[in-house]
C-alpha cells in the first residue's frame, strides 16, 4: 500500500485531530483496526497533547504533523510526502526528521519532494533527477554531492594580524583530506580562528550555480 | 495498492463520512438557526398577517410553511458537505481512495436529511398540539412524505454542487432553488391564490407536494389517497434528482476551495 501526504494540509477543520485520524482510518483499515490505528498514529506522531484540540486551533506545525499522521494512519510500506517540511518549526522539523529516520531503519521507503535542497540532504539516501518527466539520473545524495569540488577556507587572526587558508577538496577520501589540512601546519600555531567555512559541496550550492541541473541532464544517462 | 473502497470498505465509508458530517453540522451551530429558529421566528412575526390576510382559518399553517420552506436549508447544506472537501483540503484524499459514488453521497446525505426531517417532524407535531390541529389516523404516512421532502432538498443540492464549479455560484443558486420553490410550492402563501402559470408550476416543485399531503392530514379530510400520491410524487423527483447528481459526481474533479 502506499501513503501520499500531499503538500496542502488535508484534515477536517472541525474536528479534532483524533477524530480526523479515525475517519481517514475507517476508510482505509475499516472500523475495527481505526481506534487502534488512530491511537497508534497519535503516539508515534507525538500527538497526545493535541488529539483532542479541533484542527483549525492548532499552529501550522501542529496541523502539518497532524496531517501526515492522517495520510499515513494506515502504516504504508512505501510513503510519499510532498513538501513535509511546509510551515514547520524547528522543533516540529527535528520530529519530522527523527520519524523519517525511524522509518529508514524499518525499511520503509520514503519518497520526498522539496524545494529546500537542506531538506534533501537531511531526508534522502538516494536522489533521482526528474526532467520534462523523464528521470535522468539516480544517485546516492553523498555521490551526488561528494563528487563535487569544495573549498576550504580558514581566517585565522593573531593580534592586529590576519591570515587566510584556503584549499581546495576535491576527493572524498580521508587521506586527501588529511593531506590538504596538514598544510595548515604552514601557518603560523599562534592566533584565533576566526572564521571556518566549506563552501561548494552542498546540494543547495549545486542548485545555485546550475538551478536546473542541466549539466547532469546532459551528460546523465536516462533511466526511462 | 491504495486500497480502493469496496465490499466491507463501503459502509465503513459511509459510516466515517456521516460521523464528519454530523459533528460538523452539531459544531457549526448555523443549522440550528436556519432550520428551527428562522421558521419559528418568521411564523411569530408574520404568521398572524398571512392567516389574516389569507382568511383561511387554518391557524397553524404559516407555521408549517415556514418549516417547510427553510427545511429545504438540506439543500444548502448538503453543497456545504460536498464543498466542504474542499474547503479542508481533503478532496484530494476522496480522489485518491475512490470510494464508490453511492456510499459517498450515502455517508454525505445521510445526517443532513435526519436534521431536516426531525426538523419538519418537529414543527408538524408542534403545530399540531399548540393550535389544535386534530390528528388524524393518516398523520403516521406523513412520515415518510417528511423523510422524501428532506431528502429531495439533500438530493438537489448535489445536483446543483456538481454543476457548480465554486461555493459562490452554489451559494447563489441554492437560495434562488430556495426560496423560488418555497414560493411557488405555497409555502408562504396558498398556491390557490396564484395565477394560473405559476399555479402549474408549482406543481413541478417537491413543496407543493408536500404541502398538499400535511395539510390534508392536519386540515384537510386526512385522505390516506392524497397523503400517499404525495409521497410518491416527492419519491420520484427525489429518485431522479439522486441519479442525476450520483450519474455527475467526479471525485477527482478539482473545484475553488473558497468558502
Amino acid at each position: 500500500m502506499i501513503g501520499y501526504a500531499p503538500q496542502e494540509i488535508a484534515l477536517y477543520r472541525l474536528l479534532t485531530v483524533r477524530e480526523n485520524l479515525s475517519v481517514f482510518a475507517t476508510m482505509l483499515l475499516g472500523r475495527q483496526r481505526a481506534r487502534q490505528a488512530a491511537d497508534k498514529a497519535i503516539a508515534d506522531y507525538g500527538l497526545e497533547s493535541i488529539a483532542g484540540v479541533p484542527v483549525f486551533r492548532l499552529s501550522g506545525g501542529q496541523r502539518q504533523l497532524a496531517h501526515l499522521a492522517a495520510s499515513l494512519v494506515h502504516e504504508p510500506p512505501i510513503r510519499i510526502l510532498d513538501e513535509p517540511t511546509n510551515g514547520l518549526d524547528f522543533q516540529t522539523r527535528r520530529h519530522l526528521l527523527d520519524l523519517i529516520s525511524r522509518w529508514n531503519a524499518e525499511k520503509i521507503i520514503v519518497v520526498v519532494t522539496a524545494h529546500y535542497p537542506e531538506d534533501i540532504e537531511d531526508m534522502c539516501h538516494e536522489l533521482a533527477l526528474i526532467h520534462d518527466g523523464r528521470v535522468h539520473r539516480i544517485d546516492s545524495l553523498s555521490q551526488f554531492v561528494g563528487g563535487r569540488k569544495r573549498r576550504l577556507r580558514i581566517t585565522i587572526r593573531d593580534g592586529n594580524e590576519q591570515g587566510e587558508f584556503s584549499a581546495e577538496i576535491a576527493s572524498t577520501r580521508l587521506n586527501d583530506i588529511v593531506a590538504v589540512l596538514g598544510e595548515l601546519r604552514d601557518l603560523a600555531h599562534e592566533g584565533e580562528v576566526e572564521r571556518l567555512e566549506l563552501s561548494g559541496g552542498t546540494l543547495r550550492q549545486i542548485l545555485m550555480d546550475d538551478p536546473e541541473l542541466r549539466i547532469y541532464v546532459e551528460r546523465g544517462d536516462p533511466h526511462g | 495498492m491504495i486500497p480502493t473502497a469496496s465490499g466491507r470498505f463501503e459502509v465503513d465509508t459511509i459510516l466515517a463520512l456521516s460521523t464528519v458530517e454530523a459533528k460538523t453540522l452539531w459544531r457549526a451551530k448555523t443549522p440550528l438557526i436556519f432550520f428551527l429558529a428562522l421558521p419559528v421566528i418568521l411564523s411569530l412575526v408574520l404568521g398572524p398577517a398571512i392567516d389574516q390576510i389569507q382568511g383561511t382559518g387554518l391557524s397553524g399553517r404559516p407555521l408549517i410553511g415556514f418549516a417547510v420552506l427553510f427545511s429545504y436549508m438540506t439543500a444548502n447544506y448538503a453543497g456545504h458537505a460536498f464543498y466542504s472537501e474542499y474547503w479542508n483540503g481533503t478532496w484530494v484524499r476522496q480522489a485518491m481512495l475512490q470510494p464508490s459514488r453511492a456510499a459517498y453521497v450515502a455517508g454525505k446525505l445521510g445526517p443532513i436529511t435526519l436534521v431536516g426531517f426531525l426538523q419538519l417532524l418537529v414543527f408538524v407535531v408542534v403545530a399540531a398540539a399548540l393550535h389544535g390541529v386534530p390528528l388524524t389516523g393518516t398523520s403516521l404516512m406523513l412520515l415518510p412524505l417528511l423523510l422524501m421532502l428532506s431528502a429531495s432538498g439533500a438530493a438537489l443540492g448535489m445536483v446543483l454542487f456538481v454543476l457548480t464549479n465554486s461555493m459562490r455560484v452554489f451559494s447563489s443558486l441554492v437560495y434562488l432553488v430556495l426560496i423560488g420553490f418555497g414560493s411557488l410550492g405555497g409555502t408562504i402563501a396558498p398556491v390557490s391564490g396564484m395565477p394560473e402559470p405559476w399555479r402549474t408550476a408549482g406543481m413541478v416543485t417537491p413543496h407543493f407536494w408536500a404541502m398538499r399531503g400535511i395539510e390534508e392530514v392536519m386540515f384537510g379530510q386526512g385522505n390516506w389517497m392524497v397523503v400517499a400520491q404525495s409521497t410518491g410524487v416527492v419519491l420520484m423527483q427525489t429518485a431522479v434528482l439522486m441519479l442525476f447528481g450520483v450519474a455527475l459526481l467526479n471525485l477527482r474533479r478539482q473545484k475553488l476551495s473558497e468558502m
